[in-house]
């Protein structure tokens, strides 16, 4: 197996949920392929094959932009011969797989939408932006983001290329191989890739002497114990609002200035919404992980821990998102329309599921695979309450439904986490990991 | 009799199917310094982690200060200093708000003795943590630990990252303190020339089992390297009591054995028709043969 097609093969599987998508699509591809021989026209084997590959794609797109930097942060891989131009051909190659359609579809007659088209080339653009330059791809995201709105034009994009004499073709595989190219030569010459850190060590840096200025006094035994659990995840609620106020600021801008009510994006924000309590599991649980620092040094039990542990969630953490959540209800609800029956329903389904995640997160003590059955249990119930609530109309009853069950199923989990806490092992201890956290832990 | 401060008593481990830890009894008393010897992945983090109450035992049971390890007391907890291998310092405050902060949860707290050391052991307390070289960092663990003058100190591999001034500070500092309080030292360290200088007692853990627990000078005087030269070639197995390793090459020997007593000398000389020169070994050799 040739260097670069190692890197290939590390691009396209790395990520544990690259393989579960490609091994999907390849099991519903060949059963598909298996329906045809037979004569049969099975069309929701097609159907999710090609979901399963098209997921597949785009996870490797997001993946490949972001494995590029982490493969060439370490400095003893500038060691390896020629690492950085293998590394660089093998994700050429991803980019030229995953545009390699939109470019031939573009010089045919019956040429889609150039927006369509070009999605690729943008995607893969902004997602290295995003692991190469953290701070600036917040407002690279807008400009690409107004560039696509841009090329959805695309009538007025041909004439203006009709206007300059250019074949709309050309234009854009010019502009595809000209800034791959650049990259390239950028990627090439560059001394030193630092390893990816986000946020934005130049946001944090600030927000860190912001911190230590503010808290200047003595440490009593409650605010040491705090510190002890919480400085790890960015300082708490307030600096974690100032963090994200800046690129809050910015989307409101742009879905002001390119505002449609009831466009696709109004749903994806409302889901995104939906689906935030997921990630406060894997969170509390790493509060649990960092309960172990205050054993010895606090002096409290086991129980107490818990206690401590769980309070601090509760009255340092989610405050904050509730800010946070309730600042986005009322921009979805000012930028694209949204109702406020809509909204509360959200935000009820949010209100349910913060709980469950919170003693899913402290339950998960053991860091063995079977804490993720409540884990999948918990993502499918919030799935179900995003349909019950996004559907039109709204299954209030399927809602009320998922909204018990997560309130009951959460004072269950606190009841056990209390229990396994008496005898929580931080020698075997391995928090709970959102998908994002599985990524960054291949830095 | 004094109740020992750390017993552990038929201590296992177990990590899935892997067996880390098997069956560790051993103890200290008040004023032991304990060196802890191991191999990589011998078990030597796991076994004070345990004693430490940072996870229940599989098996057996562990105790400090005459309370389970895992309900330990606010007061016995009061009276022990850890370190541990990987530093659990705050990258985003400076060394002295680090000071600050531990110091909040201790009721005993020499804030002198905290600034003599951070002066002595050049700890910059104005940087912030994250600036900090490792071997910073270790000075900054070693002295919070210090600070509330424990009863009980408990130091993972604590002189790993230091340079050889540093360590012998730190050790002087040991010895000097351990004197004055009587204080107990368990430590665990690769560097056994320190540990030759500060411990009276050596635990060595071999596969998860205790290979050697006792005084660290009845070790070195137990273990001895023999040189046999005889008359004749010498059979492949020479059936020396208590071999730890031998190599037989001709008519000459090298056998090194444990628990050797100077009148076994005789006896085997007779018994192989051979001069025999009793070599002592140091505390390195001692520790390389134990892990042949």
């Amino acid at each position: 197996m040739s260097a670069i097609a190692r890197v290939l093969w590390t691009f396209g599987a790395a990520v544990p949920i690259q393989r579960w998508l490609g091994a999907t699509a390849l099991v519903l591809g060949g059963l598909a392929l298996g329906t045809l021989a037979l004569g049969l026209r099975w069309e929701p084997v097609w159907a999710l094959s090609l979901i399963s590959l098209l997921m597949y794609v785009l996870a490797t797109m997001f993946a490949a932009g972001y494995l590029l930097r982490v493969l060439s942060a370490p400095r003893t891989h500038r060691f390896l011969p020629y690492f950085r131009a293998r590394t660089l051909a093998a994700f050429l190659l991803i980019v030229l797989a995953v545009s390699l359609p939109g470019l031939t579809f573009l010089a045919s007659p019956a040429r889609p939408g150039a927006g369509l088209i070009a999605a690729p080339f943008f995607f893969m653009s902004f997602v290295l932006f995003l692991v190469f330059a953290p701070a600036p791809s917040i407002v690279a995201g807008t400009l690409v983001s107004a560039a696509m709105a841009l090329v959805a034009r695309s009538e007025k994009a041909d004439a203006l290329f009709a206007g300059l004499g250019i074949h709309p073709a050309i234009a854009v595989v010019a502009v595809w191989a000209a800034w791959w190219a650049a990259f390239a030569v950028w990627y090439l010459r560059t001394p030193a890739i630092h390893p990816y850190q986000w946020p934005p060590k130049v946001l944090t840096s600030w927000a860190e002497s912001q911190w230590s200025a503010e808290s200047a006094g003595e440490f009593t035994r409650s605010t040491a114990i705090a510190t002890s659990l919480t400085t790890a995840f960015a300082l708490g609620a307030r600096r974690r609002a100032v963090l994200v106020l800046p690129s809050v600021a910015l989307l409101a801008v742009l879905t002001v200035l390119l505002r449609r009510p009831g466009t696709p994006f109004a749903l994806g924000f409302l889901l995104g919404l939906a689906l935030m309590p997921v990630f406060s599991g894997p969170f509390a649980s790493r509060l649990a992980r960092r309960a172990r620092l205050l054993w010895l040094a606090s002096g409290q039990s086991r129980r107490e821990l818990f206690a401590t542990t769980e309070r601090t969630f509760w009255l340092r953490h989610v405050p904050g998102l509730v800010v946070v959540v309730l600042c986005a209800a009322v921009w979805l609800a000012l930028a694209y329309d949204v109702k406020a029956a809509l909204l509360g329903r959200i935000l009820l389904l949010w209100a349910t599921g913060m709980p469950f995640g919170i003693y899913l997160g402290l339950a998960a003590v053991r860091g063995n695979l079977l804490e993720y059955v409540p884990a999948g249990v918990f993502v499918v119930s919030v799935a179900v309450g995003a349909w019950a609530a996004l559907s039109e109309p709204p299954r209030l009853e399927w809602l009320a439904a998922v909204g018990a069950f997560q309130v009951a199923a959460a004072a269950g989990l606190r009841a056990f986490a209390i229990l396994r806490w008496r005898q929580i092992d931080w020698l075997a201890f391995r928090p709970l990991r959102s998908p994002s956290q599985g990524v960054r832990g291949l830095q | 009799m004094t109740q020992p401060v750390v017993s552990a008593q038929a201590l296992s481990k177990t990590f899935g199917a892997k067996r880390v830890l098997d069956g560790i009894s051993a103890a200290a008393e008040p004023g032991d310094v304990i060196g802890v010897l191991g191999k990589n992945g011998a078990g030597k983090t796991t076994l004070l982690e345990i004693l430490l109450g940072f996870g229940p035992p599989s098996a057996g049971s562990a105790e400090i200060l005459g309370e389970a390890s895992m309900r330990l007391s606010e007061s016995a907890k009061a009276r022990i200093g850890f370190v541990p291998q990987q530093d659990e310092l705050l990258d985003i405050l400076t060394g002295a708000r680090q000071v600050n902060l531990t110091a909040a949860f201790h009721r005993r707290w020499d804030a002198a003795l905290v600034a003599r050391l951070a002066a002595d052991w050049e700890v910059p307390l104005d940087r912030r943590i994250a600036k900090l070289s490792v071997g910073e960092r270790q000075k900054l663990s070693l002295l919070l630990a210090l600070g509330h003058h424990p009863e009980l100190l408990v130091l993972d591999e604590p002189v790993a990252s230091l340079d050889p001034i540093a360590r012998r500070r730190f050790i002087a500092e040991l010895v000097d303190s351990e004197r004055g309080e009587r204080r107990t030292v368990l430590f665990s360290t690769h560097i056994v020339s320190d540990l030759e200088r500060a411990a009276n007692k050596v635990w060595v853990l071999k596969d998860g089992t205790l290979a050697w627990a006792g005084e660290l000078d009845a070790l070195k005087e137990s273990v001895v390297r023999l040189h046999i030269r005889a008359r004749r070639s010498l059979p492949t197995d020479l059936r020396v009591p208590n071999a730890l390793s031998s190599r037989v090459d001709g008519a000459h020997a090298t056998v090194a054995a444990a628990s050797w007593d100077s009148s076994q000398s005789a006896a085997l000389a007779a018994r192989l028709d051979a001069d025999l020169e009793v070599e002592s070994l140091g505390l390195e050799e001692i520790f390389v043969e134990l892990h042949r």
